[in-house]
This record gives C-alpha cells, structure tokens and sequence, in this order.
C-alpha cells in the first residue's frame, strides 16, 4: 500500500455549519440555494506538523508504459487536431495503479499492439494530409506534362468523340491500325468493315479484333471496373474480351452467346501506360456485337517529384519521431528509419506502387507513430544520456501538465540546457499549468476524482458527459481563480450546462451563449455535491450507496487507507448482510454495524458517517429533504466524535483536516512521482507543501506546481 | 504411406513421456490427441447454494445442452476446487481460470498469474493465429474503491500466454470479422507490398526496442523482452495469414455490440461461428470465450426483461425471483455452449477437440470455490460422456492437467500453484 493508514483526529476547531432548518428554508421553494458569487471565506489554516527534510532523490525503477490517454493527446498535438475516443475503442486498458493510469508496468500483448499499428496507420493518413507537416519537405516539381487530356474519371461512352487520341481514348484493330470514323453510322471502323467501335459498343472482325486503347495521362492509382456483354442473341459462338496493360493481359472472360461478365480492377498507372480493351470473335464474328461500358478513376494522384530521404523524409520523422518520443533522434535510431525508407521505396517499387515515395513516408510516419520509444516513458526510468537529462525534465512536466510532449517553448529549453536552473524550470511548471489546465484537470484530477471519461467506453446516461464536464470546469475554475486546497469542498458555485441545470433545478439563462454557466450555490460544485461524484458512488443499493461514498471518501479525499477484507470478514458481512431486516429504515440498518460489537465498527465508523450525511443527495445527485416514503434523513454517527449530519457539516469537518490537506498533495505526488512514494516521503514530504515554512497558505496551483516540482526532485530529475 | 523413419521418432517420443502418463495412456482406448481445445469460462457461479450440486445438473443448468443432444458429448465433474485463501475468487479464479496459479497482488500495474491450458495448446500446435480469445467489454472496477492492490484485468482476462502477459479478448464480433477475414484491397501485388510494409514496420519496432533495452537498467529488459515476443507474435500472424486463408460463407456482423448488454445471444452465436471457421480453416487450435468478466453486471435485458444484473442475481440471499433470474442466466449462457457444440459437429471437428466450460465459484452468494461447476465436451470412445465423474475435492488443476495429456502436450507432469498443485492422480474421466 502506498500511504501507510493514518487517522489524525480532526482539530478541535469548527466552523459553525449551516444547519439542516436554514437549509430546508433556503430550499423551500425551488431548491436553489443563490448567493453572492464570491467564494467563502478561507478559514484559518491550522498550524501544521513540524517542517521535515526532503528526503533524498530515488528515481523511478519501472519501465511505465504510456497510458492510452497520453497517447491520445500525443497524438492529437502532433496533428494538431483532435483525436476522437472512438479511435481508442479497441485499445487494452492500462491498469491504474493507486488510482493513475500513469505509471502501469503491463506486458503489451499481441491484440493490443494489432490495434496500436491499426491506429497509428490511420493517424499516418491523417498527418500525412497536414499541410503543416508537407511544408517540411520542397515544393514537389512540377509534374511531365499529362500525355493526354487529364481528367479525374474516364468513361467509353461519355468520352466517345470522332478525333483519335481525345482525351486519352484511341480506336485501333488488333494489328495496331489506327480506325478511320464513319460520320454516317458515327462509329470508327477498320478497312475489313466489320471490326467496329461505337459509344456503347464494339464488334470484332474476322481476322481482327477491336480495341480501344486509353492512354494513361499521369502518374496514380486507378480503380477500373466496367462491363463487357455479347448483346446479340441470334447465335454465333459469343465472343472472347481482355484488358491489357501495355500490351500485358490482365484480365479475360469468354463470353457465350448473349451472355456478360463484370471486371473491377486496382491499379497503379504511370504516365503513357496503356490500358486496351479488345472484343476477339471467339471462332466466328457472326452475331458478336458486344456492349462495352467501364469507369476508369484515379483515387490518388501524389506529386512526389523531387522529394527524398534528405529534403522530405528525414525532416518529417525527426519532427513526429522526435515528438512522440519527447527526445530528439539519436544518430542509430535515424539511420533505421533511414534503411526503413528505404526497404519500403524498394518493396513499393516492387509493387509497382503509383508512388513508391509516398508509400515510403507513410511507412516511416507509422512507424514513429507505434514503436516502442513513444509506447515506453524510458525518459521516466532512466533511458536518457546525460547530455539528453534536459528532455527528461521537459518531458516529466510536459505529461504532468499537458499529457504530451514538450511544446516549442520548453523543447528550445531542453536543447539549451536550461532546464537546469529551478527557477526556469518553475517557471515553465507555471506556464504549463496554464496553458494545459484543461488536460490537467482531465488526466490529473479527473482520475484522482475518476471523473475523466473512459476512452473503451462511451457514456451509456445522457447527463454523465454532463456531470464530467462540471467536475473538471470546477477543478480548473479553482486553480484559475487562485482559490485554496480547502475551496474544492465548497466553492460557493458551480458550473454547468444547460441540461445539467435543469437536472438540478438551477435558474440557467442564456446572457452570453456560452455553454456552461457560473450559478452561484453553496450546495454544489463541491467535491461532495458534483453529480458525478453523486451518481457514480450510487449504482446499487441505498445501503452500497452509503457505504460507496464513504469508502470513496476515505479514499481520495482523505487517503484514509482502509484495511483489505479478508475472508472471515467477508463471511461476517455475508451472514450479517442475510440477517438484517430488509424493512429497517436506512440509518436503523447502518446502527447494526456498531450494536454488533464486531470487527465491522473499525471501518463503518468512518464510512457510514460520511455516507449518512451525504443521503441528502439522492443517487440522482438531486438534494432531499426526506426519503421517498417520508421518513427523515438521519444521521446520528459522528466522524472521528464530530457531527456531521449534513453535506455542509462534513465539508466544514473536512476541511479542517490535516488528513485532507496532505490528501491534495499526496495525491498530486502520486500521479507525479509515477512510483509508490516511499516511508520517509510519506511521512512528511506533503505536509511540507501542504504548510509551507513561511506559513503562508498555499493556493491549489501553488500545490500543483510545487507537486510537479518536488516529483522531479525525488525522482532525480531536477537537483 | 508411413515411413520408417516417423515411426521411429514417433517411438521416440512415446519414450520420452513420463512413465506415469504412459502407463495411463496404454490403459486408456487408443485416440489420437485432441488437436484443439476451447475454454469457456462463465462468471459469478452457478446455483449452488452451500457448494452443493443445486442446479448444476442435466435437467436444470445443463439443460439446453441435453435438448440439443449433447448430453453424449459431456461430463459433469464434481467436487473439483480452487482455493486460494485470502484473495477474492471473483478476480483469482477468472484470471486463474486455466492455470490454477495464484495472482500477483500489490500494484495494479503489474499483473501476474501463470500459462493457461489454451496457450500450451497453442504452442503445441502452431498456427497461423496463435489462440483466439473471445470476451465481453472490459469491466472497470475503481481499484481504490472496492479492491486496492487488484488489477482489473484479473476480472477481464482468462488466457495468459506467459505467467505476466496475459491476452487481451475480442469483444466485438466485427473486430474479430476484421481479424479472420478482411484483407487488403487491390490486387496480389497491392496485398504483398501491405504485407512486406507491415513487416518492415514490425522489423523497426524490434530494433527500437532491442535499442531501448540496451540503454536500460537490467531489471526493466522482461518489459522489452516481453514486447519483443510480442512483435514476434503479430509478425507470425501476419505471414502466415493470406487471403487465401479462410473465406466465410456469411458477411461482416453489422448488428449493434457497443454495450455488454446489446445483442448479447448473437454476440456469442456469431463469436461461435466464426472461431469454429477458423478452426476448420487451420487458422487457429486453441480458443478461450468468457460470457461476461468475473462479477459481471450483465443485465441480460434483452432475453429477461429488465431486473437484477447478474452479479445481483447470484447475490440472491435466497429471494426466489432472483434465484430464478440465476437459472434463466445460466441456461441462456448453457446455451451458448450448446451452440458452440452445434457448430463444431457441423464442421466436423467435435471429436478433435475438448472444450471446458466452467465458473470461478460455485455458490456465487456465498463465493465458494469448492465443488466448482465445471463440464467437459467432446467426442470419442476413450472417455466417460454422458456421466457425472465424482472427484472427491480435487483441485481443478488435476483436471487441466489431465486435459494437457488427453491433447498431447508433452513435458508438463504437474499443474498449477501454492495450494492448488495438481496430485497427479487421474481423475477418473477416461473409460
């Protein structure tokens, strides 16, 4: 376990509650609480434990593996567009571990780098349709001049035309003659008069065949499909048809009498190939009139002329090779990316691929996108030279703040040297916050809070996008507003859209269109009135939902660690569970964990209170004032010999524990540190951010950013 | 025509083998071994309250498989066990399904369990896909809630292809459509050259991670060792599938899978037909299908009408309608089952191959893990079909190891680990 259990009594020193009577008076009427929209006064700060030493640098172990959530933001910052959830759908889960996704040591297994390759060619396509990205290569030279008319898409019978060679299609018979045009029958004819070719039809001649011949105008992929049929049914032996490509077959059917066969080929073409397809009489040319429709597109049409390994390739890997990897290449890796262009310029021109170098670049891009210097945090674990440790902090704070790779600011940092001096590193820990506030309050708080979406799993409830979207505007709103640790308790407001306002029956409003509105209340927005944290912790049962939001809690809002059941204990709950009155009112049920005199009173004590007091929420989020039936909401325990019989009452305890405030480092250290802390920091390195020496009181971003500070310090990042 | 030279190396390895499993095999009627095996695990027990026989019998749980005439084709195994003290069965028991080996508990971020029966199967008999795994949408459960120091996947994964790599499931039909039968656009040369890209593409991932491993500290290289093993793997599967491979009769499953709960019955009768084409194929010889994760909530609301999720339903407490529900679940999953035999003997494979379906408890309300529901399917004369084979309190392993032997896997003469070491001795299911 990573924080040893620890129940510091609650200080002496209250706040006076607002009591149940006021509150049902505020809520007399529409159940909205409206006050000034000014955050409460903070409290005085009580005098903290006595200052400790930091203890000494022990750097991560492991070897973490990206979460799937950072590389969904790698990924969406080197394209520099949005990467949508469902591109992730099929991606393993990485474990958490102690709540964060950040620092998971689980084997890749073969299905999950199937769908890592999988999504690193379909991010290939996208980046690779970035102009950004292409503007690191020259302007391609101008193409050869198209051998004929081009066009995107050819057809026989819309391109039929009296002059040979318009565009792209010429009429010839099987011994390369060009057809003379007969305006009377407006069809092209050979000398014998029966080898024939008019817009929606051909005809063979006894010694020849009738070909029509398109000239490949440019370089691309074509997908050619059409249809050949022997339309004269009066007899004869059918007739033979083929397409070749420079005089190569690449496709037959033998026809019977009246009968047609379909072709639909892929192919690439290069300038001047030429694509002829010829009606053969078969045996005889009697009754060999033969229908001939095809459509002939170019899906690609790449310039690449001019481009190589040195002028286009090389610039675009170091670019996203060295951003996914949050490093820049090293000599070795480049040159393997240098043979890999070149093994795939040679495999496409094998394939006789439209454009080997295209081809060559997508090959390297997905390559960059999936290999296991961006899959693996080596920077974490100590994969970095010396000369490479300015990257390593670079990198620390950028997944700490951004979930991504260093921005411009920080990489020039990094390649300068700079990042060895504190005070520059503060002040890119400060400028990060604020530029990356929104993927901090997803990646960081909403895991502490398990409010941040899950990328394998959309949401099933029309609100929950809702309900996310308010806890982490709430967790932003405070660290933007320079509020204190203790603010996320009760803030004094919320923030939400329209629909979760309704939800709530708070007055929404539409002054400046925005779609999420600041409503003054002091009976949401905090970490125990957000709806998410309210519906979540209550899936089951009214009895699981006291004790979900109890153990949820202790959890992460106090990081009171509560002892793993063993199987005796299991079995107590078990038989206790089957013996208890199914019609007891709630709290009358909760009173059997103490009158049992058990081992049950060592954690219900602390859950069950916490859970009681929180019944004023139903497990729809929505305040009551009594249960369905009627029967009043009680709350008759006390957390650590303190009332707390209502939502308020228990914020204000929480908020004067020491518990609490080291909670909001602990957990800011954890998700930093990407390893379990160990004694000595546990013992005193969150208290000495959670009070400063200087006793002045921290705001939430002073604790952020000393967090993000001190986890480089103990991890050997930054001495 | 036989020639000299295999019978002497077949000799040979009827030599080698342990002088215990040869003397059992001699007694034993002569069958070939089995050349595929499938597991199918079914979550949250069966019901059987107090661990005894409850409804796990012909006329009840295993009912549809007697309607669709496979009683003949399966025997009830009675009594076996896997107990691990002071680990919640739901997680130990899904994960260690089919290796019998204790979890690694501690850091979520590690996971550790031990090789599973399908995946000596897959070494055994290479293919072009190493095993395929079957499951439903992965199953969160916040660790620090409910189970800190549990990973989730012990609740997702039954198929461990290492003791600490385990095999991530397909949980959508057409993913798995996409995995056994789309290819390439474009023609012979199109599909080559996507073939040779995705090999260079894999090449380059080995190197960066031999590259990798060097620079590190050495108590890291298992994670780069593992990978590489990994990029091993996929490279496998990628030359050895051609479009050639399979063809299926049918087209991609185009039905709704985007929750555990949509199409729930068809996601499995697709799942089933598509794993036994793969079998015939020759695409793959060992399969693992899990109905649900461990303590699935599945409601099952599209065959049952809205009600308790399944985990709330083994939790009955004795309350009739929800003991009921348990029933009703249990044969919509025995169905399956069913389907998947059906499917087999249509493609004429049942009598080459073994399929173990079985839960990670037996009264799910009470969490035991003694007397486990547990049926053994398949065909031919040397074993017991038809019957309830008595095994006295066995651990499960000596089951899975004695599967081991029936499949021909040499070398492995005990299973499992800590209390749920196989004995060795025979369980008593050959005739």
């Amino acid at each position: 376990m990573p924080h040893a259990m620890r129940r510091s009594s609650l200080p002496g020193m209250r706040a006076v509650s607002i009591t149940c009577v006021l509150l049902a008076a505020c809520f007399g009427k529409s159940n909205i609480d409206i006050v000034t929209p000014t955050n409460p006064p903070v409290e005085p700060i009580p005098a903290g434990p006595e200052k400790c030493l930091l203890p000494g640098a022990q750097p991560v172990k492991a070897l973490l593996r990206v979460s799937n959530y950072e590389y969904q933001q790698l990924a969406a910052d080197v394209l520099g567009a949005p990467v949508s959830d469902a591109t992730f759908a099929r991606w393993t889960p990485v474990p958490q571990v102690f709540g964060y996704d950040t620092m998971s040591q689980s084997n890749i297994d073969s299905q999950s780098l199937t769908e890592q390759l999988r999504t690193a060619e379909q991010l290939t396509a996208r980046l690779l349709a970035t102009p950004e990205l292409l503007a690191l290569c020259p302007a391609p030279q101008a193409p050869l001049p198209a051998a004929c008319t081009q066009k995107a898409a050819y057809d026989p019978l819309g391109d039929f035309s009296q002059t040979q060679g318009a565009a792209c299609w010429s009429f010839l018979d099987s011994a390369g003659a060009a057809m003379a045009f007969e305006a009377a029958n407006s069809r092209w004819e050979s000398p014998d008069h029966s080898t024939l070719i008019w817009s929606t039809g051909m005809h063979p001649g006894g010694a020849l065949d009738a070909v029509r011949r398109w000239l490949a105008p440019q370089d691309g992929s074509i997908i050619l499909s059409g249809e050949f049929k022997d339309v004269d049914p009066g007899g004869g032996d059918g007739v033979t048809v083929f397409i070749k490509k420079n005089g190569a077959e690449l496709w037959r059917a033998t026809l019977p009498n009246a009968s047609g066969d379909t072709f639909e080929l892929r192919l690439s073409v290069k300038r001047g190939d030429t694509f002829d397809f010829v009606v053969n009489r078969t045996g005889d040319p009697y009754y060999d009139t033969t229908a001939f429709n095809a459509a002939i597109a170019f899906t690609e049409a790449r310039n690449t002329r001019g481009w190589t390994w040195d002028n286009c390739a090389r610039p675009i890997v170091e670019r996203v090779a060295g951003r996914m990897q949050r490093r820049p290449l090293r000599a070795g890796e480049l040159a393997d990316y240098q043979a890999l262009y070149a093994t795939a310029i040679a495999d496409a021109t094998t394939a006789d691929l439209a454009s080997p170098t295209w081809a060559a670049l997508e090959t390297v891009v997905q390559a960059a996108l999936a290999t296991p210097s961006v899959m693996y945090k080596a920077e974490v674990s100590g994969g970095l030279d010396e000369a490479e440790r300015g990257y390593e902090i670079a990198s620390r704070l950028s997944l700490f703040f951004c979930s991504s790779y260093p921005d411009d600011e920080l990489w020039s940092l990094a390649a300068a040297g700079s990042l060895s001096d504190p005070k520059v590193v503060e002040a890119q820990a400060n400028r990060l916050l604020t530029r990356c506030l929104t993927r901090f309050a997803s990646n960081f708080a909403g895991q502490w809070f398990a409010y941040r979406a899950r990328i394998d799993a959309p949401d099933s409830d029309a609100l929950t996008p809702s309900m996310r979207r308010e806890a982490a505007s709430m967790f932003a709103s405070l660290i933007e507003g320079q509020a204190m640790p203790v603010d996320l308790l009760s803030p004094g407001y919320t923030l939400v859209d329209q629909p979760l306002a309704s939800h709530y029956g708070l007055p929404f409003g539409d002054p400046d269109g925005s779609p999420v509105h600041r409503i003054a209340t002091t009976l949401r927005g905090g970490l125990f009135t957000q709806g998410y944290f309210l519906t979540s912790t209550a899936k089951g049962s009214d009895f699981k939902r006291v004790i979900d939001r109890g153990i949820w809690t202790l959890n992460r809002v106090l990081c009171r660690q509560l002892p793993p059941l063993n199987a005796a204990t299991r079995e107590e709950i078990a038989s206790s569970f089957a013996a208890i009155d199914p019609k007891l009112p709630l709290s009358e049920k909760m009173k059997l964990h103490r009158s049992k005199g058990s081992t049950c009173i060592q954690c219900h004590s602390q859950m069950d209170p916490i859970g009681l007091a929180l019944e004023k929420y139903d497990a729809q989020g929505l305040w009551r004032d009594a249960y369905p039936d009627g029967s009043p909401i009680k709350n008759d325990f006390q957390l650590d010999g303190v009332n707390v019989s209502d939502p308020m009452e228990l914020a204000s305890e929480v908020k004067q524990s020491f518990d609490f405030r080291e909670c909001v480092v602990t957990q800011m250290l954890t998700y930093g540190l990407q390893r379990v802390m160990n004694d000595e920091e546990n013992e005193c390195v969150s208290q000495s951010i959670a009070y400063p020496i200087d006793h002045t009181q921290p705001t939430l971003r002073d604790v952020v950013i000393q967090s993000a500070l001190t986890s480089l310090k103990l991890t050997g990042g930054l001495k | 025509m036989i020639s000299r030279r295999s019978v002497l190396s077949w000799m040979g390895a009827q030599l080698a083998l342990p002088l215990a499993l040869g003397a059992r095999e001699a007694s034993a009627q002569a069958v070939a071994p089995r050349k595929r095996f499938i597991g199918v695990f079914f979550p949250n027990g069966a019901y059987m309250p107090g661990a005894v026989n409850g409804s796990w019998n012909w006329s009840e749980a295993l009912q549809p498989l007697v309607a669709a005439g496979f009683q003949q084709n399966a025997m009830i195994l009675r009594g076996l066990q896997q107990t691990f003290p002071g680990v919640d069965p739901h997680w130990q028991n899904c994960a260690g399904f089919l290796s019998c080996q204790p979890i690694l508990l501690g850091n979520p971020g590690i996971t550790k369990c031990g090789k599973t029966v399908d995946q000596y199967v897959a070494d055994l008999r290479p293919a072009p896909l190493r095993s395929l795994e079957i499951g439903a949408p992965y199953y969160h459960i916040h660790p620090l809630t409910d189970h800190p120091g549990y990973s989730n996947d012990y609740l997702n994964r039954i198929s461990w292809q290492t003791d600490d790599k385990s095999r991530a499931p397909i949980p959508d039909p057409k993913q798995l459509f996409e995995k056994l039968f789309a290819r390439d656009p474009g023609g012979v040369a199109a599909i080559r050259y996507q073939q040779a890209k995705k090999k260079s593409i894999l090449d380059h991932l080995s190197k960066d991670a031999t590259r990798l491993a060097a620079r590190l500290p050495a108590a890291q290289k298992p994670v780069l060792e593992s990978y590489l093993d990994t990029v091993r793997d996929v490279e496998r599967e990628l030359m050895a599938m051609t479009p050639a491979s399979c063809t299926p009769m049918f087209g991609a499953p185009t039905d709704d899978f985007s929750t555990p709960e949509r199409n729930y019955v068809k996601r499995y009768q697709l799942m089933n037909q598509m794993v036994v084409l793969a079998m015939q194929c020759g695409l793959t010889n060992a399969a693992t299908f899990m109905y649900g994760p461990s303590s699935s909530f599945i409601t099952f609301s599209e065959s049952l009408g809205a009600g308790a999720n399944h985990h709330g339903s083994a939790h009955h407490k004795g309350d009739p309608a929800l003991i009921a529900r348990v029933h009703r679940i249990m044969q919509i999953e025995t169905g399956l089952l069913a389907d998947l035999l059906q499917k087999l003997t249509a493609a004429n494979l049942l009598d080459e191959t073994l399929v173990l379906a079985g839960s990670d408890m037996s009264d799910g309300d009470a969490h035991s893990t003694i007397n486990l529901p547990m049926v053994l399917c398949g065909k031919g004369p040397d074993l017991k079909w038809g019957q309830e084979i008595a095994t006295g309190g066995r651990p499960t392993s000596d089951l899975h190891l004695e599967i081991l032997q029936l499949m021909g896997v040499p070398g492995v003469t005990s299973f499992g680990g800590g209390p749920m070491a196989s004995t060795g001795q025979p369980l008593g299911i050959r005739v």
